[in-house]
């Protein structure tokens, strides 16, 4: 008997079947591809694994996957928006997956997650990474999965798979950007706060140094009101002179820096601004200059300081010029008031020879004229030499003229030298400079100026050492000299002794430096006095006996302006001895 | 002199580009500066005062020409102020002359002008 129905073919049908899985398991693949394709969102996954849900006839199903950024969604099929989960959760999600390939099947089963959880499970990764990159899970209540189940979902996850794999490198180099973005953002955000918010003016210009930026400090270092009225300006409008800005131009185009530039802003208000400023220029790919950078400080308050530093130098200086010249009158009018006061007793010394010359005299006009008679007589008018004449009278009258003349030529010598000693003991050291003086020349000079205060009052002994020539200012030793002897006269002559004291003077040379004492056994210092005799103004003698200043000006001299010493002590066997020490080489050079 | 003209060429030698010169004008030395006294010269230019006023004799004016000195800076300023101290102390008459506008202008707003005596020819 035949079977009127269609021959019913089983492997036919299985074929056409498998045929018909087929071509809907390549339209499922071509959508899953185009979903991805259209939509470049997490959305696609959910739309993605409904479209699986409907294609396996699952009751549930779910995309996981691990994207580019390192965020692990949960596509859930029918739901609006993927979820996220903590990187916890996805690690307790794929330890509770039950693969030991790349796909599966499995029972009931509860996950970490909280999900729906169906009586079946059907699960694929997504090969050949595993289950790290991401997996499918779907899920049926009413049946178990069947065996073409499995690999046709392992198959669908092959070809999704590379689309996944591009989408994560997408996304991943997408996060790179947006991270590279984030922190260009930020650094960006940071360098305005900087450029805005410094404490020092901070600007660009362009290579014709017109200026294209600058901060709110450089707004108020330069007083003008806005930005508006600097921006698009030259820089040179800023500065109080001009050529200042071209030389910053010239070294800038040559070096491509300019360190520590000083300049004065020019302000509305007038008040000058010292600015200090630092720049470097950008150059374009030719090497010409494209934009000057600049950070300028205000150092107004430092240079205010030097200022004050510079006039307190030169005030300083000045006065000390001033004090020098006033010292230097000080001291010459102290010596003329010494050579003043010792006057008479020059007189005195020059008047004693000066009697007997002038006596000498006197008696050499007496002989001229007794001659002048005698040869008038002899010749008795005759116009030629007599024959004979008192031979006796006349040599009588030549050796009594030769004794005048040797007189004479005594009295002369010692006026010559002591108008000589007063000439060396005034010198006014008028070079101002420290020049080669004879200290024992100078001794003799100054005793010979003030021999006829100490003659009458003190014998002087004089122990002279060879000394070498010092480099001094001579005049100003011969009046220390000068003081200390009159003051040792006088301090003899105050003790009303009834015979005469004793100056020594010694010199010797020690080292490098020449000393000199001078000592007399008058009365001595008192201890109590003893530190103020060399202030200015003191003075123990009556009026008009001393200025007070002769010990004073000495001390300079000596100390300051000799660099030496000059000390007081109390002689041996009484008295008070004074001790100079001067350097040979004369004072160090100044700094 | 010739001291001070050593000391002058040894300094024009290192620093071609702001050479110094030196002449004597009426028992006076005329020391010329140029260039820029900024915080890289102001140093070397104070040496060379010093050096030149150390080997005056006191006395003895010394005249600093400035007409080609185009910038100074507060370190420039501090060295002719250190220069002017130097020169009072060892009695040496310090004056400048030729001075730029600008040059002028600095100093005048730091008030230290009159402390530098001009030189008579200095029109």
């Amino acid at each position: 008997m035949i079977d009127p129905s269609p021959s019913f073919d089983p492997m036919r049908e299985r074929t056409e079947r498998e045929a018909e899985r087929s071509t809907r398991m390549l339209r499922v693949a071509v959508e899953l591809c185009s979903i991805f394709a259209r939509d470049d969102s997490e959305n696609a996954g959910i739309e993605a694994i409904e479209c699986l849900r409907l294609f396996f006839d699952a009751d549930s199903g779910y995309l996981y996957r691990c994207n580019g950024r390192n965020e692990y969604l949960c596509c859930a099929a029918g739901v609006d928006q993927p979820i996220t989960l903590s990187k916890l959760q996805w690690q307790e999600l794929t330890n509770f997956l039950p693969m030991t390939s790349a796909s599966s099947r499995f029972g009931p089963r509860s996950f970490a997650v909280p999900i729906h959880a169906p009586a079946f499970w059907l699960a694929s990764c997504f090969p050949p990474s595993g289950c790290g990159g991401g997996f499918v899970l779907l899920g049926k209540n009413s049946e178990p999965w069947g065996d073409e189940d499995e690999p046709a979902l392992l198959s669908l996850a092959w070809t999704l798979s590379p689309i996944l794999e591009a989408r994560r490198g997408r996304e991943r180099a997408m996060g790179k950007r947006h991270q590279a973005e984030a922190v260009l953002a930020t650094n960006e955000k940071r360098l305005r706060a900087f450029f805005e918010e410094s404490r020092d003016m901070v600007y660009t210009s362009d290579a014709n140094d017109i200026v294209t930026s600058l901060n709110a400090a450089g707004l108020v270092l330069s007083g003008k009101p806005g930005k508006a009225a600097v921006v698009g300006q030259p820089f040179s409008r800023l500065v109080l002179n001009p050529s200042d800005r071209a030389l910053f131009l010239r070294k800038i185009r040559k070096e491509g820096f300019v360190d520590d530039y000083e300049f004065i802003m020019a302000r509305p208000d007038d008040k000058p601004v010292f600015c200090l400023e630092n720049a470097n220029a950008v150059r374009d790919a030719e090497g010409r200059i494209a934009e000057i950078q600049g950070i300028i400080k205000d150092i107004s308050e430092r240079i205010r300081s030097e200022r004050e530093f510079w006039k307190s130098n030169l005030e300083l200086a000045e006065a000390n010029l001033k004090l020098q010249r006033t010292q230097v009158v000080l001291v010459q009018k102290e010596r003329l008031a010494s050579i003043g006061q010792l006057a008479a007793g020059i007189a005195h010394e020059i008047n004693n020879p000066l009697g007997f010359l002038k006596s000498n005299h006197t008696m050499l006009e007496k002989y001229f004229r007794s001659m002048k008679k005698r040869w008038h007589e002899g010749t008795a008018g005759s116009g030629t030499m007599p024959a004979a004449i008192d031979r006796g009278g006349i040599d009588r009258l030549f050796s009594e003229i030769d004794g005048v003349f040797a007189e004479s030529d005594e009295g002369f010598v010692r006026i010559m030298g002591i108008v000589a000693n007063l000439k060396s003991f005034s010198r006014e050291d008028r070079s101002g400079e420290f020049e080669h003086y004879d200290l024992n020349g100078g001794i003799e000079s100054t005793l010979s100026v003030a021999w006829n205060e100490i003659k009458y009052v003190a014998e002087v002994r004089k122990e002279l050492g060879e000394l070498p020539p010092l480099r001094a200012k001579g005049g100003e030793i011969n009046q220390v000299i000068l003081n200390i002897l009159v003051n040792a006269a006088q301090a003899i002559e105050g003790q009303k002794r009834p015979g005469k004291g004793m100056i020594t003077i010694r010199t010797a040379a020690k080292a490098d430096r020449v000393i000199l004492e001078i000592g007399d056994d008058g009365p001595g210092i008192p201890e109590a006095i003893r530190n103020r005799i060399f202030d200015p103004f003191f003075t123990t003698k009556e009026p008009g006996k001393g200025t007070g200043l002769g010990l004073s000006i000495s001390y300079d001299i000596i100390v300051a302006r000799h660099k030496g010493n000059l000390n007081v002590a109390d002689a041996p066997g009484g008295g008070t001895l004074f001790t100079i020490e001067l350097p040979v080489a004369g004072p160090p050079p100044q700094e | 002199m010739i001291r001070i003209t050593q000391i002058v060429d040894r300094f024009s030698a290192l620093h071609p580009e702001t050479p110094a010169s030196v002449a004597e004008e009426r028992g006076r030395v005329v020391l010329g500066l140029s260039g820029s006294f900024d915080i890289k010269l102001a140093g070397e230019v104070e040496g060379l005062l010093a050096s030149v006023i150390d080997q005056l004799e006191a006395g003895r004016s010394l005249v600093v020409d400035l007409a080609a000195v185009y910038y100074v800076s507060s370190t420039g300023i501090g060295a002719l102020v250190t220069s002017l101290v130097r020169a009072q102390r060892r009695n040496v008459p310090f004056l400048v002359r030729n001075m730029t506008k600008k040059v002028r202008s600095v100093f005048d707003i730091l008030g230290l002008l009159h402390f530098f005596s001009k030189d008579e020819s200095d029109d």
